[in-house]
């Protein structure tokens, strides 16, 4: 089984991000930025799945700029195989969306013809959650999204739902899983293995360069944040909390 | 070239106890020559690659503890060298002698050091051996399938060293560009990975050596 797996350059999970002047974007200058955490999670699955003999080759894949690069090593150094960089000067966190995204997808699967994708269930800049969807539906195959656990051989997918977990089978293979949080931990890349990633290959061409039409059909208006969130208050007794949850709150 | 010679004898500490060893300051010495911080070099100066053990050659080394009549009495070549353990193996197992070639000077320079500590004799080069008959009886190539370009060149060429008459073993953890479909590759031997040498090899559990033949 070959596996591809998307690794997307985001902020970093731990910076507070800031609106820029103008309010079209967010401030990206002089930000740390890093992989996407549930595309991490991606990568550890894809690496678990070779380390237990189940996976022979992993194809890491990144759209961004330049610095893209260095989210593919990261994910080498994680024991990915080879990458390909299909490099863009639009914004990935608001440009360039995931229809964009998951078209281009489509052309590097059509392309390497791997068994399983496995993507992030969403990036933490864009918020879409849909790329794997579109991905999907794209290369007419099945999909199983919010992935918490994984069974190549049982054909069944364990996935997050807004009660719990459901258990869902796929057909065949390929097809499409994104990963949730409870997926996995992913591993860290330590010293030697980002070094030894320096030796494995990264293929690079223009995203404009597959023929395929990059244009979300939105824009961002404005981006601002969220209101301050307001100062709490005490209650004297438990007769005040009751009035206040009836009167003001309206949950009683 | 501050830390070479701790470092180095810290690395050869590592392939004969198996212990980790801390290479950040190795690293950071190779940031700074890159950054051009420290200009004039006579030569460049790239990663050191040869300050760990590779999976392939830690495969081709257990393969010739296990059958040391592989290379005794017999003159050796190991081809991309590395830090030179299984050049130290083949020669700490009677090899007549054995050559340890690596286009990087600074490997070379960690074969020599690594050899000593280790009380045997070993030749080194930094000649560019593909596609040059050799004339050594083994040729041991560990890790060297991890491009596909490369790698082909490298298969070209072993298997002709092959045809006249060598005998050639590949370690290999199952990197992608090693050419499986290619028939004249037996698989001679399959290792579990130590823990600590999957540590450093994400995505790799298995070391196993091939053997060219036909």
């Amino acid at each position: 089984m070959r596996v591809l797996v998307g690794v997307k350059r985001v902020v970093d999970y731990a910076v507070k991000v800031r609106v820029a002047a103008d309010k079209k974007a967010v401030d990206l200058a002089n930000v740390k930025m890093s992989m996407n955490p549930f595309c991490e999670i991606a990568v550890e699955e894809a690496v678990r799945l070779k380390e237990a003999k189940k996976a022979t080759e992993i194809i890491a894949v990144s759209i961004g700029p330049k610095a893209a690069a260095e989210t593919i090593r990261t994910a080498l150094a994680m024991g990915c195989d080879r990458g390909i960089h299909l490099t863009t000067d639009a914004r990935t966190d608001q440009e360039l969306g995931p229809n964009s995204v998951a078209k281009l997808l489509a052309k590097v699967v059509e392309e390497e013809s791997p068994d399983a994708i496995i993507l992030g269930k969403q990036s933490i800049d864009g918020d879409f959650g849909c790329t794997g969807a579109m991905l999907a539906e794209h290369l007419k195959i099945p999909q199983c999204t919010f992935a918490a656990a994984i069974d190549f051989d049982a054909k069944t997918v364990e996935r997050e739902t807004d009660t719990g977990t459901e258990v869902v089978s796929f057909p065949s293979l390929p097809a499409v899983f994104t990963a949730d949080l409870r997926l996995n931990e992913p591993r860290y890349a330590t010293l030697p293995n980002i070094m030894k990633a320096k030796k494995k290959k990264i293929d690079t061409k223009a995203a404009d360069s597959l023929g395929v039409e990059l244009n979300e059909g939105n824009t961002v208006l404005e981006v601002f944040e969220p209101p301050p969130r307001e100062a709490g208050i005490f209650v004297d007794d438990v007769d005040g909390l009751v009035d206040k949850l009836k009167n003001e709150a309206g949950v009683l | 070239m501050p830390h070479n010679v701790a470092n180095a004898r810290k690395i050869i500490q590592r392939i004969t106890k198996r212990r980790n060893v801390d290479c950040l300051l190795l690293w950071l010495a190779t940031n700074e020559l890159e950054s051009n911080l420290i200009k004039d070099l006579p030569f460049q100066f790239q990663d050191p690659f040869w300050a760990f053990v590779w999976p392939g050659s830690w495969a081709l080394h257990k393969f010739i503890q296990d059958n040391p009549k592989v290379v005794g009495k017999r003159t050796v070549l190991d081809f991309a060298s590395g830090c030179g353990l299984a050049a130290i193996t083949a020669k700490q197992n009677n090899a007549a002698t054995v050559l340890a070639n690596d286009i990087d000077p600074y490997s070379v320079l960690s074969v020599r050091m690594n050899a000593a500590l280790n009380n045997v004799n070993i030749d080194t080069s930094t000649s560019d051996l593909i596609g040059r008959e050799v004339t050594q009886d083994v040729i041991l190539a560990g890790d060297i399938f991890y491009e596909e370009a490369l790698g082909a060149d490298v298969m070209k060429w072993l298997e002709r060293e092959q045809q006249v008459g060598k005998r050639v073993l590949i370690g290999d953890p199952g990197r992608a560009a090693l050419p499986l479909q290619n028939s004249r590759l037996q698989l001679k031997a399959s290792y579990d990975l130590p823990k600590w040498l999957q540590k450093s090899n994400h995505g790799y559990v298995e070391g196993k050596v091939y053997e060219i033949i036909g």
